[in-house]
């Protein structure tokens, strides 16, 4: 029996030629709020809790943009490397840890130093869990 | 012999599954400037190959969810249940020889955006400012089985395969893959035993066959089904037959399975058309944590948490015998509309419940659709669900289906639908925005 592929072709066609996007340079920063969402989701089973707790991260909190627009140091450190780690250390909280922070926020941010990597203050300071802004400067 | 095919076809398999499969980036990251450019390529993305999942991101644990989802979905029983036996148990005819077949392929393109790291393998001109990239996750379905009944017992057969892929950088060459994944995983599901328990899994690109095979009892007003599961043992399901009352031995997901509120009332008939008025709650799950450090997921507690979508549903179909109007508000998690939609469809495409159900009894084909077209079209305003990494507002939404049937006699069906952003794939995959769901099938009864 002949499959007709008219409907996957129109389908694949739909979202333009090249699908493959960059990552947002805000987008380790915001991997962190929602792996703190995340848990809270799971440990609270509180899905309202959960979403203010990221709005209230994002009005307490800026985000540093990495736009990886450079050319990479093959000899050097790659800094994307890093990134996504404060996003990884939260994910892994176990809930005793995520209910023992409750609405501490720079208590889940202090899980990793790579996350002053990726997150200041809303004023633009250094977190002060460590690790901060000043390690990491960004681009 | 024998093995020496299974791991030629294994092989042939893993090949299909893994054309832009994550990849160990620490022997491979070769950056350049995008090489020859192209008018549909301005960046040369299309060299980027190979790419790693980054684990601990909300793209990583939707992946996660969605492949369980789509494999319990379409899972070889699950996929029985709402597609054979229903065909097969027909109270018109409970003493005649009765059969049924069906093959279907369902397949959602992007499902959740996962963010990787590009190695640039194999090709050196993956640009540098492409090394982190948020990646499409695709999910596809192949299922195949038929089941025959000669008075009050039966035999049935039904083969699975359902796979995941991050996506090729190229639409072209992913539609191109899709393509040979409607034929090689249908010959995947129809021969799932042969795989001997074989499955894939690197990244977010997976394979997982599996099969049912068993028998069925008619006991005037009550069915029965029993068979053996290849990934998950011995298998039984009761269905009564009247008000329609079931329950089964193996833990369902999906649209039917979910634990899935829905109550009103269903096409009723006015002079208007058809009116439907429901409320409607749709689970929002909990993903798990990372535990040991490998980015595996791992559930703390005890049970599974849940949020809630809770809409009321307010559906005029039929306007004119060719329109529908479609309105639904939500209170929960944040109150307002949720969708509002137009479309039109041949006429008799919907019936009032109670006709088609008699109808369909009559020709074996319970729930299933009509010979026809829709298309519909509007807008679905999403919640922000930040625990899974989605902002909210507002989408547009389409659906397109065609139903073909063909054959004296024996009835046969062919249906495809094309759906964006339907609030029937976001009940599925809530975090799937702007993803397309193309389905194919084919059914007959006899």
């Amino acid at each position: 029996m002949r499959v007709p592929a008219a409907p996957l072709a129109l389908a694949a066609a739909a979202t333009g030629c090249i699908n493959l996007k960059q990552m947002p340079p805000d987008q380790p920063c915001k991997e962190a709020g929602y792996a703190i969402a995340s848990r809270i989701f799971d440990c609270t089973a509180d899905g309202d809790l959960a979403n203010a707790t990221y709005e209230r991260f994002e009005e307490e909190y800026a985000c540093v943009l990495w736009d990886l627009e450079e050319e990479p140091d093959p000899y050097g450190s790659n800094v994307e490397k890093d990134l996504f780690h404060c996003s990884l250390t939260i994910g892994a909280m176990e809930c005793e840890q995520v209910l023992a922070c409750g609405e501490d926020l720079d208590c889940f941010l202090s899980t990793s130093p790579a996350c002053g990597l990726v997150v200041t203050y809303a004023d633009g300071s250094a977190l002060s869990s460590g690790g901060g802004a000043d390690s990491g400067s960004g681009r | 012999m024998r093995a020496g095919l299974l791991v030629a076809g294994a092989a042939l398999l893993s090949s299909l599954a893994g054309p832009a499969r994550a990849q160990d980036t620490t022997g491979g990251i070769n950056y350049g400037d995008g090489g020859d450019k192209r008018w549909w390529d301005p960046d040369g993305v299309s060299n980027c190959q190979s790419n790693a999942p980054i684990a601990g991101t909300a793209g990583y644990r939707n992946a996660s969810a969605a492949i369980t989802t789509n494999a319990t979905t379409y899972g070889a029983a699950q996929w029985a249940e709402r597609n054979l036996f229903p065909m097969v148990h027909r109270r018109d005819r409970p003493q005649k020889a009765t059969g049924a077949g069906a093959m279907e392929t369902n397949l959602v393109f992007t499902a959740t955006r996962v963010p990787s790291v590009e190695s640039g393998y194999p090709f050196g001109d993956c640009p540098y400012d492409y090394r982190v990239t948020m990646r499409a996750l695709d999910l596809g379905a192949s299922n195949f089985g038929f089941a025959v009944k000669k008075g009050r017992v039966g035999l049935f057969y039904a083969g699975s395969l359902t796979w995941s892929s991050s996506a090729f950088a190229n639409n072209a060459a992913r539609g191109m893959m899709t393509g040979s994944y409607l034929i090689w995983g249908g010959v995947g599901a129809a021969a799932a035993p042969a795989l001997g328990g074989w499955e894939y899994e690197q990244g977010v690109s997976t394979i997982s066959p599996d099969w049912i095979l068993g028998a069925t009892v008619d006991a005037s007003y009550l069915f029965a089904e029993a068979g053996y599961v290849g990934s998950t043992g011995f298998y039984g399901h009761v269905q009564e037959g009247t008000v329609g009352f079931f329950g089964s031995a193996l833990v369902q997901k999906g649209i039917d399975g979910l634990p899935f509120f829905k109550a009103g009332a269903d096409r009723v008939e006015s002079k208007a058309g058809l009116s439907s008025v429901y409320a409607r709650k749709l689970p929002l799950q909990a993903m798990p944590r990372y535990g040991d450090g490998s980015g595996a997921p791992q559930r703390d507690g005890d049970t599974e948490i849940e949020d809630s979508l809770q809409t009321a549903h307010l559906e005029q179909l039929n306007l004119g015998g060719v329109a529908d109007v479609l309105v639904a508000g939500a209170w929960k998690p944040t109150p307002g509309l949720f969708e509002a939609q137009v479309g039109v469809h041949s006429k008799g495409y919907h019936e009032a419940r109670k006709a088609q159900a008699d109808e369909e009894e009559e020709a074996g084909l319970l729930g299933q659709a009509r010979p026809g077209f829709l298309v519909r079209g509007g807008v679905v305003n999403l919640p922000d669900l930040w625990y899974y990494g989605v902002e909210g507002g507002i989408y547009g939404t389409a659906r397109l289906e065609l139903t073909q049937a063909f054959g004296d006699g024996t009835p046969m069906y062919v249906q495809m639908r094309l759906l964006w952003n339907d609030p029937e794939m976001l009940a599925l995959y809530p975090f799937a925005y702007n993803g397309v769901w193309a389905s194919y099938r084919f059914w007959a009864a006899f």
